[in-house]
């Protein structure tokens, strides 16, 4: 099976590579809990999902407010059976399921470079904090970056 | 002018579908000007007509009564008309189900019709990211890369998708962008980073957009935590740097952690000392440093809320996810 590297896995939605990280160097395919600034992909089976086929030019899971900068899904290479299920609920924004011999990556279009995604089933969670409700009773929020 | 009759020349002669091109002289003016747009656009792309019929059924109860009052007086003389080729017992029945029919149909038909929400989901599709371009490959490269620009044309940039109608807006006077990692983005330090021809000003911080509000006035430490966005907290702290700001908000450590996944990183959590007159009272901090550096190479600090019952920054940071904390120590990357 052949991985992507970060020079490959940014080409895909036309992002450079950050100065930190090697065009070269493999990008490391996981299945535990891994984050992605504000997100986090852990394993996690939903109930009753509903898959979706992953398009080739990807899907945006999050787009930042006062960056612009975006996380995006898209399968691996050899890697057809990849699927998502857009499910918004709670702190999740979706499931990803990614099939025996398969692979899937979280790309982002700035700092972060990308993250790969081994075999299993996961949710990709969002990030909340404390927010100011009314008064000064504090409310949860989603974090918003 | 004649720059922009030429920059019309062209787009019109690149688009065939251009009926219309709008120019703003900012992109302030262009977010007031959305809805209209999204209106003329809706009017431009599904015929006059309909867009009329669609926009004032879904929009206005009042107008929807109306056009099923002019449905069911259609369909009352149809009836009328038709009921003078049938015996006349036959009348009564004719006239009241063609107006019935008459009636059903305009609302029906009106109610299939895209809703406003609808509507602004279609503006917020094709206005949401504004497709620019200008002469200044600084400019254009560093908008880009804060992914909201598309190059169409050298001498203004396009808000709108290319089909019936294009808006443009004129180059900005001034605007100032640095180079991180090889790579131009928006930053003006505390001064604005864009000046736009109607007298409106933009200003980055190192690729972030900030609100005026943000960078004009003295804020708080307290006031921090009431921006909604965490990249405009964080681009916040730097501004006075992080030391300056923990001794300036009088932070008090409670506990410091190892950050799972994050190697050489420790999540850090702090009570910020509730100020008198200030609405927030007994917050608890938790400041984390990203698990990738800047492209410019210096480490981001996060600053974000947390319940101030919690007293393990790694619980915390779990916490924040919806994730045990056990899940959270098992972290293997964080990037």
């Amino acid at each position: 099976m052949s991985t992507h590297t970060y020079g490959s896995a940014l080409a895909l939605i036309g992002a450079t590579v950050p100065p930190h990280l090697a065009a070269l160097d493999p990008v490391p395919v996981l299945t535990g809990p891994q984050a992605q600034g504000d997100l986090l992909v852990v394993p996690e089976p939903p109930r009753h999902p509903r898959w979706e086929p992953v398009p080739a030019e990807g899907i945006t899971v999050v787009r930042g407010e006062a960056t612009g900068n975006t996380h995006w899904l898209h399968a691996g290479f050899d890697s057809p059976g990849v699927r998502w299920w857009p499910a918004e609920r709670g702190l999740v924004h979706g499931y990803l399921f990614v099939p025996p011999g398969q692979t899937a990556l979280l790309i982002h279009t700035d700092e972060h470079g990308a993250n790969g995604v081994g075999p299993g089933t996961y949710a990709i969670r969002g990030k909340r904090e404390e927010g100011q409700g009314v008064g000064s009773q504090p409310v949860s929020q989603f974090v918003h970056d | 002018m004649d720059r922009r009759a030429a920059v019309e020349r062209r787009i019109r002669a690149a688009g065939e579908e251009v009926e219309l091109v709008v120019w703003v002289e900012s992109p302030a003016r262009f977010r007031a000007l959305r809805d209209e747009l999204t209106r003329v656009r809706l009017l431009y792309e599904n015929r006059p007509r309909s867009a009329v019929v669609r926009g004032v059924l879904r929009g206005r109860p009042l107008s929807t009564a109306l056009y099923g009052l002019g449905g069911t007086i259609a369909g009352f003389w149809f009836g009328m008309i038709t009921a003078a080729f049938f015996p006349p017992v036959w009348a009564p029945r004719i006239v009241f189900g063609a107006a019935l029919v008459g009636l059903v149909l305009t609302v029906v038909l009106g109610a299939r019709l895209p809703s406003r929400s609808e509507r602004r989901a279609v503006a917020e599709r094709t206005f949401d990211t504004p497709h620019v371009s200008l002469g200044s490959t600084a400019w254009t490269a560093a908008l880009h890369g804060a992914g909201q620009l598309r190059v169409v044309d050298r001498d203004a940039w396009q808000a709108a998708d290319y089909t019936a109608i294009v808006v443009l807006c004129a180059s900005p006077l001034e605007f100032t962008t640095e180079l991180a990692g090889g790579m131009p983005r928006l930053h003006g330090g505390q001064r604005p980073a864009i000046r736009w021809p109607d007298g409106t000003v933009e200003y980055w911080w190192h690729g972030v957009s900030l609100p005026a509000d943000v960078a004009e006035r003295e804020w708080s430490p307290q006031s921090l935590l009431q921006v909604h966005d965490s990249e405009v907290r964080r681009a916040m702290v730097e501004m006075v740097g992080w030391r300056e700001f923990a001794r300036r908000a009088d932070l008090r450590l409670v506990a410091r952690a190892a950050d799972p996944g994050n190697p050489g990183r420790e999540l850090l959590l702090y009570d910020l000392p509730t100020q008198p007159g200030s609405a927030i009272a007994g917050a608890r901090l938790l400041v984390m440093t990203n698990g990738s550096p800047d492209r410019d190479g210096h480490d981001r600090i996060y600053v974000e809320r947390v319940p101030a019952g919690l007293t393990d920054p790694v619980e915390a940071a779990a916490w924040q996810y919806e994730v045990p904390a056990e899940i959270y120590r098992q972290l293997e990357r964080r990037t």
